[in-house]
This record gives C-alpha cells, sequence and structure tokens, in this order.
C-alpha cells in the first residue's frame, strides 16, 4: 500500500539532485551553497518538522524537532558543517525509522544536501 | 507467459465482455508489479555490460538510460508498498552513483536507506550489499572503523547466506582496508578470499584477489 507523504516531496528520488550536484561541489569550494539549493533544503526540513510534531510514531519527538532545528542552522551557515550535518541526519533518521513515510523525506533531504553543501 | 500477466488479461475480459470493471485496478498493480520487475533486471543488465566494459579496460560513460530504469523501478515498488523491491532498486540507484558516476561522497543516504528498508523487508543479501557500499563511503570519508564494521556485518549475513563469491569479495575489500588502517593482515585476507573465490568459481573475484596482491604489495 502506498504510504501517507505528510506533503514532503522534493522531488521522487535523487537524481534531480545529482544532477544539480555538479554544479553545487563547483561552488562548494568558492562560496556558500547554491541558495536556492538550501532554501529547499530548510523548506522540506519545515515540512519534516510539522510532521514528527504531529506523529506519535517518532522516538523522541522533541529531540528529532531539536534535530531539523539544527540542521536547518547548519545547512544555511556560510560554510557548512558537513560532519555536524551527517550525524544530524543519521540520529534523526534513528529517530523516525518507525514512521517509513517518515524516514523516506528524511534520507531524500539528506542526499539533496549531500548535494548541495556536499558530503561529510 | 508471466502469471500477472495472464491476471491482467483475464481483468480485461472480465471487464469488457463481463462489465466487471471492479477489477481494473487490480490490473494496474499487477502490471505495475511486473514493470518493477522487467524494469529493474533491464537496469541490472544495462549495469553488468557497463562493468564488463570496464574489466575489458574501457571507459565507459555514464548511463541515463541504466539510472532511469533503477529509478523508475523504485517509483514503482514505493507505490505497491514493495519494501524488498524498493530495497534493491535503492540499491541500486546508489550504486549506479557510486560505481558508474564515481561519486563518492554523497550516496551514503541511498545505500543507509536500502540496507533500513532490506532489513524492514528480512531480505538479507540486498542488506549485504547495502553495508558493503556504506562501507566504502565510510572507507573513502576517513571513517575507517565504521568501513571495518559495515563490512564485517555484510561479510556475516554473506556466510550465513552461503554466499561464498560474496563472501570472497568482501574479504578483499577487507584487505585493501587494512593495508590503509595497518589494522589486519591484507594477505591472509587475500589468501582467505583466493581460496573461497576458487572454490565458488568466482573467476571474477579471484581477478580482484590478484589486483590487490600487486597494489597492497
Amino acid at each position: 500500500m502506498s504510504q501517507p507523504t505528510y506533503g514532503i516531496s522534493i522531488g521522487r528520488d535523487n537524481h534531480g539532485a545529482v544532477a544539480a550536484g555538479d554544479h553545487a561541489r563547483a561552488v562548494r569550494n568558492t562560496v556558500a551553497p547554491a541558495a536556492a539549493g538550501v532554501e529547499s533544503i530548510v523548506a522540506e526540513l519545515a515540512k519534516i518538522r510539522a510532521a514528527i510534531e504531529h506523529d506519535d510514531g517518532v522516538t523522541d519527538r522533541h529531540k528529532a524537532v531539536r534535530d531539523v532545528d539544527a540542521l536547518a542552522d547548519e545547512v544555511r551557515q556560510e560554510d557548512p558543517d558537513t560532519d555536524a550535518i551527517r550525524a544530524a541526519f543519521v540520529r534523526l533518521i534513528g529517530r523516525v525509522r518507525p514512521v517509513a513515510a517518515l524516514a523516506t523525506a528524511v534520507y531524500q533531504v539528506w542526499a539533496l544536501a549531500e548535494n548541495v553543501v556536499g558530503g561529510a | 507467459m508471466d502469471d500477472r500477466l495472464i491476471e491482467a488479461r483475464e481483468l480485461y475480459h472480465a471487464a469488457v465482455f463481463g462489465g466487471a470493471d471492479d477489477g481494473l485496478d487490480v490490473a494496474d498493480r499487477a502490471l505495475d508489479g511486473l514493470e518493477a520487475d522487467t524494469t529493474l533486471a533491464r537496469g541490472r543488465i544495462r549495469h553488468a555490460r557497463h562493468l564488463a566494459a570496464r574489466a575489458a579496460g574501457e571507459q565507459p560513460g555514464e548511463d541515463p538510460t541504466e539510472i532511469a530504469l533503477f529509478e523508475r523501478a523504485l517509483e514503482l515498488y514505493e507505490s505497491l508498498g514493495d519494501t524488498r523491491g524498493a530495497a534493491e532498486a535503492q540499491f541500486l540507484v546508489g550504486c549506479y552513483h557510486q560505481v558508474v558516476r564515481g561519486d563518492m561522497d554523497t550516496t551514503e543516504p541511498m545505500f543507509a536507506r536500502a540496507r533500513d528498508l532490506a532489513a524492514e523487508a528480512g531480505d538479507d543479501l540486498t542488506r549485504s550489499y547495502a553495508l558493503r557500499h556504506l562501507a566504502f563511503t565510510a572507507q573513502h570519508a576517513g571513517r575507517a572503523d565504521e568501513a571495518r564494521a559495515a563490512l564485517a556485518e555484510s561479510t556475516d549475513l554473506r556466510r550465513s547466506l552461503g554466499f561464498t563469491a560474496g563472501v570472497a569479495a568482501n574479504l578483499v575489500a577487507e584487505a585493501y582496508l587494512a593495508a590503509e588502517t595497518g589494522a589486519g593482515d591484507p594477505s591472509a585476507l587475500l589468501d582467505q578470499a583466493a581460496t573461497l573465490a576458487a572454490t565458488s568459481g568466482a573467476h571474477a573475484v579471484a581477478g580482484w584477489v590478484s589486483e590487490a596482491r600487486l597494489a597492497i604489495g
């Protein structure tokens, strides 16, 4: 059966994000990540945050919300800490794993983040 | 003929001649499942061609059709709620980016998701593949302990499945990691890999062992 999407959709897959990745990587060594990519990440994180707040299935919901907030803050930095971003995504995945649709959404945003701000 | 095609044909007849159009959604789902399997299989064949070309010393370029096939299969499996299929397709999407595109930096979420989906589906083979490739991403990022743990978990799964050629392949990867980090005995690992490759008829893996001996010294 199809799972609820919580209105979260950054595209069907990682393909578009990866297609933008080469440009993002070229930018990474010079200036801050492409603003549009960062805004996409922040927008999707906001949707995930809202979904987490309303889903009892998420483990340690308040901590999951803190992870999302930390991620949004970090990706906005001029020089994002990719290790911190990775660690936050790994933690967040662990918390939302009981809710499959949310886990899928987090994985998609993580993939987008890796392409926009660079892999850790 | 595949059972799902037969089912779809019967449902078509039931709808057209019997007026039973309530089965058409079932037919669609049956065909989606068939399409997903076929699409994934076709993607695999393209992937195998890519690997064969590389093994022959060529430098094949990226193949947009291959990734499109894997992504389409993933989309279909997800829409069907087929977690096992989604795990496999997600793994192959990651594999395309890591192996074909040579992108070692951004594939962790793809393989991590494949690992989790495979675990959910109870598909230890796909989980072993995802873990193996997660190990490569971790090794590339300098997280040697994580790489070692992921490879060990993958190898344990493969041993329990009796997937000897896969165990041999993992031992080659472990040998490279051991040589890189100074932890472990690369030569002993390659000896084990060679033995397993020989006993399982994994000639390609035997070739990797020889390459590794030359590279590691």
